[in-house]
């Protein structure tokens, strides 16, 4: 509790407050905006994250991911068109009650229901984290190798149909990794000797080139305007006693469905609202009028994919593993910034840690506070076309990654693999993966070493550890179990 | 689903070709005695992605050599290229131009690749962006974005 209050006289410092805010902010506008996704706008705070104090950079951050999560809802009830994958069930009942004319009680029940499940998710991100960082705390070499096994499986057997494709684009993130020079015995390794090259890839380019360059080309791919918004005056925002008390089941049920969902990691809020789409379906008061227009309908998947949130962050900061891309691109910046997550995190930094926590809390109640102001300014923001925004995002990746060392080398890494990405997702390859063999691969490297210093050169080590042999079992079965659920779906 | 049997085809070739020139590349690389060494590690990740690569061969072999999928639409691929080949002119090009003087025809450049049709707005955004980004980094961030050696 102590170390709780700490976070709290942190977080309402002045200057972290005010990014807090910002952060917020941002993440509502980005998330809204159709194309532009939590992770980008996290891409395009780097410049400004790696300059600030861990603490600060680290709160504004969790708040635009919170803001983009709930943001999404914005566009998915007024056009339509869902501004996040998250908020893809919310465009279900959300927009239908638009069409009635009730837009404005829909944003008000998508917003207290993403309070809800913020606030829900982040007591168990209190509860939770401690305990498990804890255990991991007993974590050796060997351990930790199959930990980054476990990470980059679980994210590759994610990618839907694609299993194969999610394991090849991690083997490449992974040998990606290998590139510059050595860190054991000091040597260059694949760099065609090469001196840009020995100093392997730098994250931020990566980062910035895999999602938000990639991003940019797969838009100007086709030309495309603003969306429609529908005529009406957004109004009566704020929802009544009724109908809170109408939606709180759900909302609730929909929340802890999310945390659970968040925490393994490869999920997220895109299989979260769905699920609890589906299981509100069954129970709510109002499931009649699922599809017509239910509140119960716009309850579940916001609550649900906000609960994400939380949970995601759990095995992010206990385990240096994300829970989903956009923790992954998380975990980029909090390497970035010099602090590497897992489970000593809670002993070294306890400062960073209890921020968040204590951020968290606050950034419910912003995110509260902007979703109601939200009526008044989200049709305009909405009506900025695309058309003009991914130029300036264009102009704001190279500026981004020229920032890390004032080199251009940087901007061409960058620009290099946007284009890889560009024909990664094109041809159905996932960039998350290959983010993450970069991010984990060193350290999948680094504790593979020590495991055989240790045990001279016993690769056995590996499966006589039990938390080591249970990570790797779990890598063996989540792969399967993709395979399996992919075979069966093309059968 | 994009029938995409060809490509995954050819690029599982392609991982089995960049296998075999990880292993060959970290031949010469030392062994020691304990612990891995830095040619093994890159070894193994090639190993795997050589099978994984020989599974995408195989399971896109069956039945026959794979049939050519959707028409590729090579527009869009040149409207992707073209803006990535614009930005990678414009990267080479800002040593010698600078940022404020080139980003605002990058700007419009680009604005205007993406079909936005005002031209007069599309003028405004390039120099407005462009002087925004540019005293946030210089002043703010204090990034000193490449001012050009020509002026």
């Amino acid at each position: 509790m102590g170390n709780l209050l700490y976070g709290f006289a942190l977080v309402f410092q002045p200057l972290t407050f005010a990014l807090m805010v910002f952060g917020t902010a941002m993440g509502v506008v980005i998330g809204a905006l159709p194309g532009l996704t939590a992770s980008m706008g996290i891409i395009l705070l780097l410049p400004l994250v790696y300059r600030l104090p861990a603490n600060v950079s680290l709160v504004m951050l969790c708040g635009l991911f919170c803001g983009g999560m709930f943001g999404g809802s914005i566009s998915a009830i007024l056009l339509k068109t869902p501004g996040t994958p998250s908020a893809s069930a919310t465009v279900l009942d959300g927009y239908p009650l638009c069409e009635q004319g009730k837009a404005g009680k829909a944003l008000g029940i998508a917003t207290v229901s993403s309070f809800i499940g913020g606030i829900i998710s982040t007591i168990c991100l209190i509860l939770i984290a401690p305990q498990l960082a804890k255990v991991a705390l007993k974590f050796q070499a060997a351990d930790y190798f199959s930990l980054a096994i476990f990470g980059l499986s679980i994210m590759a057997s994610s990618s839907g149909k694609n299993v194969v494709k999610g394991l090849i684009a991690g083997c490449i993130g992974l040998l990606a990794s290998c590139i510059g020079i050595d860190t054991i015995v000091g040597v260059n390794r694949l760099t065609f000797n090469n001196m840009y090259l020995a100093g392997g890839f730098s994250l931020l380019p990566v980062l910035i080139g895999v999602f938000a360059i990639s991003e940019v080309l797969t838009q100007v791919q086709e030309k495309s305007e603003a969306g429609k918004i529908m005529a009406q005056t957004v109004r009566n925002i704020l929802p009544s006693w009724i109908d809170v008390k109408l939606i709180l089941p759900t909302a609730i049920v929909g929340s802890i469905l999310g945390v659970f969902i968040g925490i393994v990691p490869g999920t997220g809020g895109a299989i979260a609202c769905f699920l609890a789409y589906n299981l509100a379906q069954k129970f709510a008061k109002d499931r009649h009028l699922f599809g017509k227009g239910a509140l119960s309908g716009v309850a579940a998947p916001e609550s649900a994919n906000n609960a994400t949130t939380g949970g995601a962050l759990i095995p992010m900061l206990c385990l240096g593993v994300p829970g989903d891309v956009v923790t992954s691109v998380m975990l980029g910046a909090l390497i970035l910034i010099g602090v590497r997550p897992g489970p000593l995190l809670f002993v070294e930094n306890v400062d960073i840690v209890y921020s968040i926590f204590a951020g968290m809390i606050i950034i419910q109640f912003l995110m509260l506070g902007f979703g109601l102001l939200s009526s008044r300014y989200a049709p305009a923001i909405l009506k900025v076309p695309n058309t003009l925004l991914m130029p300036i995002i264009l102009v704001l990746c190279v500026v981004g990654s020229f920032s890390l060392n004032n080199a251009l080398y940087d901007v061409t890494v960058a620009l290099a693999f946007g284009v890889i990405g560009y024909f990664m997702k094109r041809w159905g390859y996932p960039g998350a993966p290959l983010v993450l063999g970069i991010i984990l691969g060193p350290m999948a490297e680094e504790n593979l070493n020590r495991a055989l210093l240790v045990s001279n050169n016993n690769w056995t080590i590996l499966l006589k550890r039990p938390i080591s042999l249970t990570f790797l079992i779990l890598s063996v079965v989540s792969i399967a179990l993709a395979l399996y659920s992919a075979r069966k779906e093309e059968a | 689903m994009k029938d995409t049997k060809r490509v995954d085809f050819w690029t599982g070739l392609a991982l089995m070709a960049i296998s075999v020139l990880v292993w060959v590349l970290t031949a010469d690389l030392p062994v020691p005695k304990r612990g891995i060494g830095p040619g093994q590690y890159p070894r193994v990740i090639a190993t795997i992605m050589f099978l994984l690569g020989l599974v995408q061969v195989g399971v896109n072999l069956k039945g026959g050599f794979p049939r050519k999928g959707e028409v590729t639409n090579w527009t869009h691929i040149g409207r992707a290229l073209l803006l990535a080949l614009i930005a990678f002119v414009y990267v080479r090009m800002l040593k010698l131009f600078g940022f404020p003087l080139l980003t605002p025809f990058l700007l419009f450049g680009t604005i205007k690749l993406f079909g936005y049709k005002n031209t007069k707005v599309a003028v405004l955004v390039s120099i407005g962006a462009t002087a925004v980004i540019f005293l946030l980094f210089n002043v703010v961030f204090m990034v000193f974005l490449p001012t050009g050696k020509l002026f």
